[in-house]
């Protein structure tokens, strides 16, 4: 239908749009290229797997369904744009070719046509319900909208219309041979009778020109790296995603000594997929709804993380192509409290429909921050030296590790030489007078149920976990060599622990360093000899409770069940908590945190303490030391009575005397 | 061939300056060297009488306003131009946070070793010194062998030692003509008192359980009394009822005084972290469950409102009868 000029015309700019859309996507894929490091991980092994879930998160959108009617609305969008593929070729290809079509003159033409129409529908509907909730309800996950969200938003209603408008002038000046099949675009027709024939073909030439246009805009919104460059690297990210647990950091190989330096300082520090998940990010804020310290208005939100070094990156494309230094990254993009507020709770990771990983971006900086610049909150330091020369974070004399045992006859490894179980009893365990007890609760348990088990005593350390999330990796490892060398001195079957960052090290992380063992937490521990009729135990006793999920045992691990099946078990009624398993919210000590004092923003523990006792209960239970310490601390603090226990402690509780 | 004590003060002399120099006596009489000390800062008065009997021969007096602060710049061009001039073989300092910063440079910039947090320094045909290694679980005995050595004490460890009344001879000196790349304008004093918490040999700590920050001036008038240094608990500054510097623990300040008084403190982990190493520690607590009462030397369950005021009492009014 166009005139020879405008075929020119058309033919110009596709190709002049063409070639520079080809030029903006190099450049984009070559400067992660250029910039990122290797990445620690095999990202294509299983490959099959990868391509068969990037698919199917693709088509069905499983994260984004996590919010029902923004899934709907999203994935109407989603399939909307792959029908709408066929018809751009259609659209382009009939600019030179009159009335092409890639499905010919077949009945499969006709079902295209229909389904074309009824999704520049859907999409209107879709697009119109996601620029509602982001520009009228505006919800704080969304912060506040960019003008680039507008004009996307603009050009994909806009596009539907104008293609809906092209058909139906088309369909009215009787051009469009399966009129009947466009239902949508008929309807709208008729709606043209009263329009004259002059003015029809003008509309026709008019309309046709703004669905050819407004497609290459959006094809260049692709492109043109605003957040709508996720609908291209996002299912390259979900292809590349992360098979490691999420609770394993990668080891640095501190022994390699052509390194220069340790972590991340600068843009170029992180690997190519670190900078793939810059790409990806939607900025839907998904990952800043459950994210503590943004909850808890300090300087740490993950999607400006993740925005901020996007930015950066893109900002310093010349530099960055001419190999030239960079500015380092805190202090400059990244402010300094962000990097140390992190509690590498992961509700970020679980949350981010693309499967960003914002936690080792985060743990990356630190690492250069410690190992390399010396550079951190002071009373990390603190925490550190004790972990070194006293083996526990606070200091205390190795030989006082196993006071808490005094009088329980609790049987020790280097006396017994193997047992069925290594009862690890971590430091909270052995000298916080609070966590002995749930070590005294664990002994009791494994008794009732005689379990074969012993204890390293003295021989025991700190694993240095936290050591490890602050960036300390040096303390790690050492600790992680100390560990593995007296772990193989002994046989047993299997570790039980009574804390989930041990357990998340033990199961996680230890196996890089010559320790693969099988390591049990102590809820999974105790629902097994539930199952198993070992524990006998008075039910009677039962009241309302608020469980806590530990993100080392929930996030990280999807321990989620065993806690509240031993809960139910032992006769408690849990109360509904507003936000827990996936959605569960730190108790605000994760990543090191129990070591730094919280002066920005509000306090997270007593944050979560509102939330766990606005379910009524009047007694809190979780199953990690750290959990229970911060609880405790926020109960003194809001000046209540409520009990907060370790799962170990009710059922100890219900065990016959 | 002397032994030289660097005196350190914050406007007055600071007693680890005496200790220092009891210290330094001690090896000079061991290792039969003269004994001279340095001074550095604003004009001193006449604090200097404070150094009768110490035994010091000569006290180089470095009296200037501008000395008044403690410079990096200055103070070390001070002490290692006067370690060439006495040809001084052992050097003193105070492990404190600035003695520690001022021995470590004037190391650097003599190229010598130096033994950092001393608790003893004796002669025995060298400089011997004893520290504490591995978080206090064991004593090392270093001999430096290269000359000068250099140690540094820690405050509270070493007893002043006087021997009659005789003073010094003092030699005046002024600042030295050195640049100075930094300029103190102003030091902005918290309200932690004049007793710095981790040189205080005793500290009286208020947590959660003071009940709010009325209570204060309660236990400011028995750290008067005794002389005591104000902590508090992690509950208590949380509650900002005091300023973080006040803060005795894990994340605060660790300290190990002679007398360590914990009022209305539950005495959590955290706490014990930062004064578990107190020779004595006293609990007052209404709570007799509290974990306090396991780690204490002496305990009292009652109200601090009535007890710490009996106690005030009793130091002040000395033991009756």
């Amino acid at each position: 239908m166009l005139t020879l000029p405008e075929k020119v015309v058309f033919a110009i700019i596709t190709a002049g749009s063409m070639a520079y859309f080809a030029y903006r996507a190099f450049v984009l894929v070559r400067l992660i290229q250029r910039t990122g490091k290797p990445d620690p991980e095999d990202r294509l092994n299983g490959l099959g797997l990868r391509l068969a879930g990037a698919a199917f998160d693709v088509l069905f959108q499983r994260r984004t369904f996590r919010k029902p009617w923004i899934g709907a609305l999203h994935v109407l969008v989603v399939w909307g744009f792959f029908v709408f593929a066929a018809n751009t070729i259609n659209h382009f290809a009939g600019a030179f070719v009159p009335g092409f079509n890639l499905f010919g003159r077949t009945v499969l033409a006709n079902i295209y046509a229909a389904t074309a129409d009824l999704f520049a529908v859907l999409i209107i509907v879709g697009i119109a319900g996601l620029a509602f909730r982001r520009h009228v309800l505006r919800p704080d996950l969304l912060t506040r909208p960019s003008p680039e969200s507008v004009i996307v938003f603009t050009f994909i209603a806009g596009a539907m219309a104008a293609y809906l408008c092209a058909k139906a002038t088309e369909i009215a000046l009787g051009e469009l041979a399966d009129a009947e099949w466009h239902f949508v675009a008929s309807w709208l027709a008729r709606r043209f009778d009263a329009i004259g024939h002059g003015s029809l073909v003008a509309a026709a030439h008019i309309a046709w020109w703004c669905d050819g246009l407004m497609h290459l805009t959006l094809i260049g919104l692709l492109i043109i790296p605003t957040k709508h460059v996720h609908l291209v690297a996002g299912p390259f990210n979900l292809l590349f995603r992360r098979f490691r647990p999420r609770g394993q950091m990668t080891p640095l190989n501190l022994e390699d000594e052509n390194a220069e330096s340790f972590g991340v300082s600068r843009i170029g520090d992180y690997s190519w997929k670190q900078l793939l998940d810059l790409y990806a990010c939607i900025e839907c804020g998904r990952c800043q709804e459950f994210c503590p310290t943004h909850v808890s208005k300090k300087t740490l939100s993950p999607k400006k993380l993740v925005v901020d070094l996007k930015h950066h990156l893109l900002s310093h494309t010349s530099p960055l192509f001419c190999g030239k230094e960079t500015g380092a990254l805190v202090g400059g993009p990244i402010a300094a409290d962000a990097v140390w507020a992190c509690t590498t709770c992961a509700a970020c990771m679980e949350h981010c429909p693309m499967a960003i990983e914002h936690i080792d971006k985060i743990t990356d900086m630190r690492r250069h921050l410690v190992l390399m610049e010396s550079d951190f909150p002071e009373t990390a330091a603190t925490a550190f030296r004790n972990m070194e020369t006293a083996g526990n974070p606070w200091g205390f004399a190795r030989n006082d590790r196993t006071a808490w045992a005094a009088g329980l006859d609790v049987p020790v490894m280097g006396e017994k030489g193997g047992a069925d179980v290594l009862y690890w009893v971590g430091c909270s365990g052995s000298y916080d007078d609070r966590c002995k007890n749930i070590s005294k609760a664990m002994v009791r348990i494994l008794k009732a149920a005689d379990v074969d088990f012993a204890i390293l005593g003295e021989e025991e350390r700190c694993t240095c976990e936290s050591a490890r999330r602050l960036g300390n990796e040096y303390l790690f490892q050492t600790a992680a060599q100390e560990i593995a060398e007296i772990l193989n001195s002994y046989t047993f079957k299997r570790i039980l622990v009574t804390c989930p960052h041990c357990y998340n090290t033990f199961k996680n992380e230890f196996p890089a360093f010559g320790a693969a063992y099988e390591v049990t937490h102590h809820t999974a521990f105790i629902q097994e000899l539930m199952d198993s009729g070992r524990l006998n135990w008075d039910t009677n006793k039962g009241s309302l409770v608020a469980f806590h999920d530990s993100c080392y045992l929930g996030r990280h691990n999807g321990l989620y069940d065993a806690p509240r099946q031993v809960l139910a078990s032992a006769g408690q009624r849990i109360a509904p908590v507003a936000r827990d398993r996936e959605k569960g919210f730190c108790c605000g000590a994760g990543g090191g945190r129990m070591w730094l004092e919280e002066h920005l923003g509000e306090p997270i523990n007593v944050l979560r303490f509102q939330e766990l006792t606005a379910s009524g209960a009047d007694r809190i239970a979780a199953a990690c030391p750290f959990c229970i310490t911060m609880l405790s601390d926020a109960a003194k603090r809001e000046g209540r009575n409520t009990e907060v226990l370790d799962l170990a402690e009710i059922v100890a509780r219900q065990l016959p005397l | 061939m002397s032994v030289l004590a660097i005196l350190e003060q914050r406007g007055t002399l600071k007693p680890c300056a005496l200790e220092t120099a009891s210290a330094a006596n001690r090896v000079a009489r061991g290792a039969g060297l003269a004994f001279d000390a340095v001074y550095i800062g604003a004009d001193p008065g006449d604090q200097l009488s404070q150094l009768a009997g110490l035994g010091v021969r000569r006290l180089f007096c470095y009296a200037d306003p501008a000395l008044a602060h403690y410079t990096n710049d200055r103070y070390i061009s001070i002490v290692a131009d006067l370690v060439r001039e006495t040809g001084a073989t052992v050097l003193l300092g105070s492990a404190t946070a600035l003695g520690k910063e001022l021995c470590a440079s004037v190391a650097a910039r003599l190229d010598v070793d130096l033994v950092q947090d001393c608790v003893e320094v004796w002669w025995d045909g060298g400089l011997m010194a004893r520290k504490p290694i591995y978080a206090g679980k064991a004593l090392a005995e270093v001999r430096i062998v290269h000359t000068p050595a250099l140690a540094s004490l820690r405050p509270n460890v070493t007893p002043i030692e006087r021997d009659g009344g005789a003073m010094p001879e003092i030699v005046m000196r002024g600042a030295p003509g050195v640049p100075c790349r930094t300029e103190l304008k102003e030091s902005v004093m918290t309200a932690a008192g004049a007793i710095e918490l981790t040189e205080a040999k005793r500290v009286v700590s208020g947590g959660r359980g003071i009940g709010g920050p009325e209570a204060w001036p309660v236990l400011q008038a028995l750290c008067d009394a005794i002389g005591a240094a104000l902590g508090a608990s992690r509950a208590a500054v949380d509650a900002k009822w005091i300023e973080p510097s006040h803060q005795v623990g894990q994340t605060g300040k660790v300290v190990s005084p002679d007398l360590y008084v914990a009022c209305g403190i539950s005495g959590a982990i955290q706490h014990q972290a930062g004064m578990r190493t107190s020779r004595i520690v006293v609990a007052i607590n209404k709570d007799a469950n509290a974990p306090v009462f396991k780690i204490c030397d002496y305990g009292i369950v009652g109200d601090l409102f009535e007890v710490v005021p009996l106690l005030t009492q009793a130091v002040t009014e000395g033991p009756k009868g």
